[in-house]
């Protein structure tokens, strides 16, 4: 009994298990290296700590496997490696996102690894556990009954499921699960003589005869004790609102009744309990209510009710095919990315490859398991060895699925994978389980065995097992491209901390906004705070605005780079290469005499090259300091002046007489709608027209048309880039100039309208809206376009005081 | 560091496709070879000759399991008020015919004896389900010591 004979199946599983240990070595290795992958050097920092989880799960495999091949001999060599892989994907999972959690998840794989180890020694016919069936599980039903009264939750919020106490804690309804197992298997051992009654007839041999169940006797006096255990079972769980366990609960039952009594009506009859049981919990429970819906429809609430659906998909689509790596990317925005969400958190780091590698490592642990049942050496073993099955891939595959929204998400862990004290030790001691049956002991089997029930089984999780892996792809490939542009992917803004974000230079290339720090602790700052609502702000809380948000792409480095040099940082690093500059036409001179002049005051106003188009200065006022966006947000958002509102280009004001000044109005000068600028000016679709109303930088154009003898220029804020390479390189303006008047008739107008020397012109203009809101226009421009910087301005003041409008005019347009 | 980064990369998914493809390439060699082996073992056909005057020509299976009993759709089915509609099953496994009753009203009877539990048949074997008596003959029945 003593030697440790090399047989194959020692052979097979030492070579798994050597497979497995060189993966994790190679993650571990990895994980090790991230922190300076985030920095882009070999000098920074690097991660040690998992390595002591690693040499943890050595032992505790190493360990099993000789102590396996020693209690257990021939047994199946397939079970314990799978296990392993998975148990230490976990843990090294755990380790990358939360390394305290990983310190904890060894030691529980640890105490999972020492249940295994001592239970190897437990009897081969697993007497103790069926002789008492009813004192176990009325024991963890009384354990997690006691919930209900003591529970506590280690978080502090959330349903009260643990027991616990000196910081260790314990979830009463893991070990429930296996111990609705062993009873039920116990049971239908049992009756082994009514269950042949049950039984439909003759397998379907007879030729022309329909299939048997109209003959078999009754279901209900077989399954009525099991009922009433199953149904208290589940009625705590209900009670408890661990909603995730009971379905857990129901499949198992279904699963075991199935293969039992070899009753196809138990399949409708479990499908009709999940339709009816959630029909219940929709109407009854909140929380059923707003899991369906958020999964029937993710996108309608995705920073509410379906945000950890929502992050977890794209966190998928963010791992791409081979995945950011261990330690990269941003896995922990997945609200409990290492316990239930644990696979979203995998799909980032190893992508769809690791995904369909887990499910294999899952599907042959439920293959296995299922040649085991079918070669068990009596009944009970068997149906013990298909209920650990089902449990394990059951479970698995609800989470797995509710992560890709294959299912609703329910609330449990991925076995042997999520963080968890009493979900790894279960998982282990199913393991155990498994082990001990499949272990061949010379027994004959005294009663025939239909395969079928067996054969569906494995076929109904080989074919969600095979859904959940095209569902991964349809993620990764089909929808992700897509989904990682959208807004609230947080990786974008978290990006913004590793990579450096690219500089706003004003004309004259003095920075507007840049950012400044280290690698992993870049802080956006704008430099001259009051362009704050035309250069606006990149955020994770509070998303983007203005400049940086039309800019994005450049200032992110997704534009103007080769495509090749893209690919490869994403590949590397998971980001993109440091951001472009770019270059703005405003003049911070101007700018700060415009800010200086509008102090105070509520209004806008544009300045403008008249014949380049350029905007040289663009104030809205009251504004915003995006440096304290946090500190100001709630003011600023309920502020009833809308200090977030650039009044510039999306303010639409009455322009009364202007109309009639102004030859052909201001509609006929080619300014509406609004020549396209990289700012949003409040002409797309679904913004409603306010007839007669227009903005600053409408009649700022306006202005200018009349100065460029009739020519409307097309509006430019962005003039350069800086292209690697390359350098600086110009943007055109997104739009053409026109010829919207006759020059003559513009230069009547300029003459009419001339001021002081034949410098430039100005017209002045109240407009008090219907409502009574006071508002005063200026409108002046250059009188030619022949030398030096030719001019045209537009203010809108919401006050009744020309005098103060024009002498804001006067100050700027004066040379 | 690019390239060493790309490398760890690619051996991790290395080792976890090698682990899987080493294990499901086992598993399929496994399956050829017993598949060959279940080929081989051929299942020796049961067939059951009505004795005392019972109806009909001899029957033959050979398949693993026969139902008996009066009602349609059993594999043997036996028209006789003395038999109940799930009376017996005959199976085959672990390289050996057995007979089993399934709490039949007027019992089934192994060489006389009724039964209580699962049985072994043998090629000569005399079986009564209710008041119907056959004889077994095993075709080229594998020998004790086989066992």
């Amino acid at each position: 009994m003593a030697d440790t004979r090399f047989t194959r199946r020692a052979a097979i599983q030492l070579g798994l298990l050597i497979f497995a240990g060189a993966f994790l070595a190679f993650y571990a290795a990895h994980l090790s290296l991230s922190p300076a992958v985030f920095q882009r050097s070999w000098s920074g920092p690097f991660r040690w700590g998992h390595w002591l989880g690693l040499l943890v799960w050595l032992l505790v495999f190493g360990t099993a496997h000789f102590q396996s091949l020693r209690r257990l001999p021939d047994h199946d060599p397939y079970l314990l490696p799978a296990a392993a892989l998975l148990s230490g994907w976990g843990m090294l999972t755990v380790w990358s996102l939360l390394p305290n959690f990983g310190m904890r998840q060894a030691v529980w794989l640890a105490i999972g690894g020492a249940a295994l180890v001592l239970g190897f020694r437990l009897p081969a016919d697993l007497g103790f556990l069926r002789r008492y069936k009813y004192v176990w599980l009325s024991a963890s039903l009384l354990l997690t009954a006691a919930t209900l009264l003591l529970g506590v939750n280690p978080l502090g919020v959330g349903p009260r499921m643990w027991l616990g106490c000196c910081g260790v804690y314990f979830q009463p309804s893991e070990p429930l699960k296996l111990m609705l197992i062993a009873y039920l298997a116990a049971v239908m051992a049992d009756r082994q003589a009514l269950l042949a009654l049950v039984h439909p007839l003759g397998g379907g041999h007879a030729p022309g005869a329909p299939a048997g169940e109209g003959w078999a006797a009754p279901l209900l006096p077989l399954l009525a004790p099991t009922l009433v255990m199953a149904g208290l079972a589940l009625a705590l769980l209900g009670i408890q609102r661990d909603l995730g366990t009971a379905a857990v609960l129901l499949f198992l039952y279904a699963a075991i009744t199935y293969v039992t009594t070899r009753r196809r009506l138990v399949l409708l009859l479990a499908g009709a309990g999940v339709a009816a049981s959630g029909l219940i919990g929709y109407l009854a429970y909140d929380l059923v209510r707003l899991r369906l819906e958020a999964w029937l429809d993710p996108w309608l609430d995705p920073s509410g009710r379906s945000y950890q659906i929502v992050q977890a998909l794209l966190a998928v689509a963010n791992g791409g095919l081979i995945g950011r790596g261990p330690g990269l990317g941003n896995p922990g925005v997945v609200p409990l990315a290492h316990s239930d969400l644990i696979f979203a958190a995998i799909a980032e780091q190893t992508g769809l490859f690791g995904m369909i590698g887990l499910l294999a490592a899952l599907a042959l642990l439920a293959g296995r398991g299922l040649v085991t049942a079918l070669r068990s050496p009596d009944n009970y073993r068997r149906y013990l060895a298909a209920g650990l099955t089902a449990y394990l891939a059951g479970q698995a595959l609800l989470i797995v699925g509710g992560t890709l929204r294959l299912f609703p998400l329910t609330g449990i862990t991925l076995p042997f994978v999520s963080y968890g004290g009493s979900s790894l030790l279960v998982s282990c001691l199913a393991l155990l389980l498994l082990l001990i049956v499949s272990t061949p002991r010379g027994e004959w089997s005294a009663h025939p065995l239909d395969a079928r029930p067996y054969m569906r089984l494995g076929l109904v999780i080989g074919l969600t097992i095979a859904a959940a892996a095209l569902a991964a792809g349809w993620w990764v490939v089909y929808r992700g491209p897509d989904l990682l542009t959208r807004t609230d992917n947080p990786r974008r803004a978290l990006g913004d901390l590793y990579v450096r974000r690219g500089s706003l230079l004003d004309r004259n290339e003095h920075p507007i906004s840049e950012s400044s720090g280290a690698p992993g602790t870049y802080i956006r700052r704008v430099l001259y705070p009051p362009l704050s609502i035309v250069v606006g702000y990149v955020s994770p809380v509070y998303g983007q605005s203005g400049l940086e948000a039309t800019l994005d792409d450049y200032l992110r480095g997704r534009q103007g780079y080769p495509f090749s040099e893209t690919w490869w940082n994403q590949l590397v690093y998971g980001q993109p290469p440091p951001g472009l500059g770019v270059r703005l036409a405003l003049d911070l001179d101007l700018q700060a005499r415009a800010d200086r002049l509008l102090e105070g005051q509520r209004g806008a106003l544009v300045l403008l090259n008249a014949n380049t188009g350029e905007i040289l200065a663009m104030a809205s006022h009251p504004g915003f300091d995006a440096n304290r966006l946090s500190a100001d947000w709630a003011e600023l958002v309920n502020d009833a002046d809308a200090p977030l509102f650039n009044r510039a280009t999306l303010g639409r004001y009455p322009v009364g007489e202007l109309e009639q000044l102004l030859p052909q109005g201001l509609a006929g000068l080619g300014v509406d709608p609004t020549p396209r600028l990289r700012l949003p000016t409040g002409d797309a679709a679904g913004d409603l027209p306010e007839p007669g109303a227009y903005s600053p930088l409408q009649a700022a154009l306006a202005a200018a048309a009349l100065s460029n003898n009739g020519i409307r220029p097309a509006p430019r804020i962005v003039t350069a880039v800086n292209l690697p390479g390359s350098g600086w390189t110009l943007l055109p303006a997104l739009d053409q100039p026109l010829e919207v008047v006759a020059a003559e008739a513009a230069q009547r107008f300029k003459d009419k309208h001339a001021f002081k020397g034949d410098v430039f012109w100005q017209v002045i203009v109240e407009a008090g809206t219907d409502s009574g809101a006071p508002l005063t226009w200026y409108l002046g421009g250059a009188l030619s376009v022949r030398d030096g910087m030719p001019l045209a301005l537009a203010v809108a003041l919401e006050d009744q005081n020309p005098g103060l409008a024009e002498r804001i005019g006067q100050a700027l347009l004066q040379p | 560091m690019e390239l060493a980064i790309l490398a760890l990369r690619a051996l991790m998914l290395a080792a976890l496709y090698g682990f899987l493809g080493w294990a499901f390439w086992l598993l399929w060699q496994g399956l050829q070879r017993q598949s060959q082996k279940t080929g081989a073992a051929q299942l020796p056909a049961l067939t059951l000759f009505a004795l005392d005057g019972g109806e009909g020509e001899p029957q033959r299976f050979a398949q693993p399991e026969i139902s008996v009993g009066r009602q349609p759709g059993s594999d043997l089915r036996l028209a006789d008020s003395a038999v109940s509609a799930r009376h017996a099953r005959l199976t085959y496994h672990h390289s050996q015919w057995w007979v089993e009753d399934l709490l039949s009203r007027n019992g089934t009877f192994l060489n006389g004896e009724r039964l209580t539990t699962p049985l072994v048949l043998a090629d000569g074997d005399e079986v009564r389900f209710g008041g119907l008596l056959f004889r077994v003959e095993i075709e080229n029945a594998p020998a004790l010591a086989e066992l």
